[in-house]
C-alpha cells in the first residue's frame, strides 16, 4: 500500500482528516501533484525503495510505501464506509502515534517467524494475549522475541520479514 | 560440572544434566516457571541443540553445551552487547584452560570464537521479557566436518580440556566481564577488547545477509555493535545480523 502526503509550503493548515470534500475543477496544482504522487509511486513500485520525498516550485510531496499487511486498500476504505473500515482508516495516520503501537525495543533484523519457513506468529486480524510472542528482533545473534504488552487484536503489522528496524519503530498495531 | 568459587559467592547456581533438548530451551522454561537466574544449565548432551534461525547445532557427549540464564542484565536496547561480553568470557576461559591456544584465537563478528580461522565455539542469546538465555556451545573434544564455516576443536587445536574444565573456567571469566560491562554503560570498555581480538578487523570480508550478501572492509563497531563495513564505493554500510566469511574461505588454518 502506498501513503502519499502532500502540502504546499504556502498553504493554510489543513483540518484534520479534511480533505476528501467532492473536490470542484482540480486546478493546474493539483494535476501537477496528482501526476507527481502517480510517477514517484511508479518509482517506489519499480526501485523497491520505502519512501521517496520530492520538493519543486514550492510543493513537497512524501510518497512512502508501508507495510505489507493492511486489511485493505485504502481507496476501499474511503468509497465503501462499513463496520470494518477502522483500520482502513487509521492507516493513513501516522502509525507512530497510534495508541495501539507496539514500538521497537531495539535495534535490529525483525522477523515474523521463529524460522525461515515457519508460520507467521502473528497475522492481521489475529486476536493475541498480552505475552504472546508477535515477532523476533535479531541483533547481534541475540534474538529477542517481543511480546504484546496487552491483549487485543492485530490490526496492522508495519514491517516486512528480515527488515532492519530502528529503537522506536513502529512494528504491530494492536487494538 | 562444577562452579567457579567466585561464582559461587556471586549467586551464581548451576542445573547440570545428561541429556537435554537445549539448554537455551531448558532454561527459558525455567524462567516461565519463576526462575530468575543468574543460573548455569549444562548438559553432556543436546538433542534439540540450536543455532541461529533455526540451524541446527551437533551436540553429542564430550562437548561443552551451557547456559547462563539472567534476568534484567541490561535496559532491552542494550541486550544484544551481551554477546560481545560472552564471546570475551569465552576467549578468557579458553585462554586460562588452554594457554598454548591463546595467540591463535580470535573473535569473529559478533561472538563466534575462531582457532586459526576455523570455528571452535558458538553462541547464541534468546531474550524473553526481560530474561535472556545466554547458549554456549564450545567444541571440546569433536567438531562437526562439512559445514559452510569450517570448525574445529580443542583435541584437534592440541589442548586436551574437558568440558568440565572449560565450564569452571568460563564460570569464573563470566562474572568479571558482565561487571565489566556495567549493564550498557561499560560497552565502550567492552567493545575496545573486543576489538583487539576481532578477526578481520581491517580486511575484505563478506556478510551474508537474509536476502542478499555484502562485501567490504570490516572498519569498525559502531556504538550498538553493529557491524561496519566500508563498500568499495565508499559508502558505509552497518549491519546488525548477518553472517561474515573472509572474503576467501580457501586458506583456513584449521590445524
Amino acid at each position: 500500500m502506498i501513503v502519499a502526503r502532500s502540502s504546499k509550503k504556502t498553504a493554510a493548515p489543513e483540518g484534520k482528516g479534511a480533505s476528501k470534500k467532492p473536490a470542484p475543477v482540480l486546478s493546474k496544482e493539483d494535476t501537477a501533484r496528482d501526476d507527481a504522487v502517480r510517477a514517484l509511486a511508479r518509482l517506489i513500485d519499480e526501485t523497491g525503495v520505502t519512501e521517496i520525498e520530492f520538493e519543486r516550485g514550492g510543493m513537497r510531496i512524501r510518497v512512502a510505501k508501508q507495510g505489507l499487511a493492511y486489511a485493505a486498500p485504502v481507496a476501499t476504505a474511503a468509497s465503501a464506509p462499513r463496520a470494518a473500515a477502522v483500520p482502513e482508516i487509521k492507516a493513513a495516520a501516522d502509525p507512530a502515534k497510534h495508541p495501539g503501537v507496539v514500538p521497537s525495543p531495539m535495534v535490529g533484523t525483525a522477523y515474523r517467524s521463529a524460522e525461515p519457513g515457519k508460520a507467521a506468529f502473528v497475522e492481521v486480524g489475529k486476536v493475541v494475549k498480552a505475552g504472546d510472542t508477535l515477532l523476533i528482533i535479531e541483533a547481534m545473534k541475540t534474538m529477542n522475541q517481543i511480546p504484546a504488552p496487552r491483549s487485543g487484536t492485530v490490526t496492522q503489522i508495519l514491517f516486512e520479514d528480515a527488515q532492519p528496524v530502528e529503537y522506536g519503530e513502529p512494528l504491530v498495531i494492536i487494538e | 560440572m562444577e562452579l567457579d568459587n567466585a561464582a559461587a559467592k556471586a549467586g551464581v547456581r548451576l542445573i547440570t544434566l545428561d541429556e537435554v533438548g537445549s539448554t537455551n530451551a531448558h532454561a527459558l522454561n525455567e524462567a516461565r516457571q519463576g526462575e530468575r537466574g543468574p543460573l548455569w544449565v549444562v548438559a553432556r548432551t543436546q538433542s534439540a541443540g540450536r543455532g541461529r534461525r533455526g540451524r541446527a547445532w551437533v551436540s553429542k557427549p564430550g562437548n561443552l553445551y551451557a547456559t547462563l540464564l539472567l534476568t534484567d542484565p541490561a535496559p532491552a536496547r542494550h541486550l544484544p552487547q551481551l554477546s560481545f561480553v560472552t564471546a570475551l568470557a569465552v576467549h578468557d576461559a579458553l585462554c586460562e584452560a588452554a594457554p598454548m591456544l591463546g595467540p591463535r584465537l580470535t573473535l569473529k563478528w559478533p561472538n563466534d570464537v575462531l582457532c586459526g580461522g576455523a570455528k571452535l565455539s558458538g553462541i547464541l542469546l534468546e531474550g524473553e521479557g526481560n530474561t535472556v538465555a545466554v547458549g554456549i556451545g564450545v567444541n571440546c573434544a569433536h567438531h562437526p566436518g562439512n559445514l559452510e564455516y569450517p570448525a574445529t576443536d580443542l583435541a584437534t587445536a592440541g589442548a586436551l580440556v574437558s568440558a568440565d574444565g572449560l565450564f569452571t573456567a568460563l564460570s569464573r571469566a563470566m562474572v568479571p566481564r558482565i561487571a565489566q560491562w556495567e549493564r550498557g554503560e561499560g560497552l565502550a570498555s567492552i567493545r575496545a577488547d573486543w576489538l583487539k581480538r576481532a578477526d578481520g578487523l581491517n580486511r575484505t570480508v563478506r556478510v551474508r545477509l537474509h536476502d542478499r550478501e555484502l562485501s567490504g572492509v570490516f572498519e569498525a563497531l559502531d556504538d550498538l555493535g553493529r557491524l561496519v563495513l566500508r563498500r568499495s564505493d565508499g559508502t558505509t554500510e552497518t549491519v546488525a545480523a548477518g553472517d561474515v566469511f573472509p572474503l576467501h574461505a580457501a586458506g583456513v588454518d584449521t590445524a
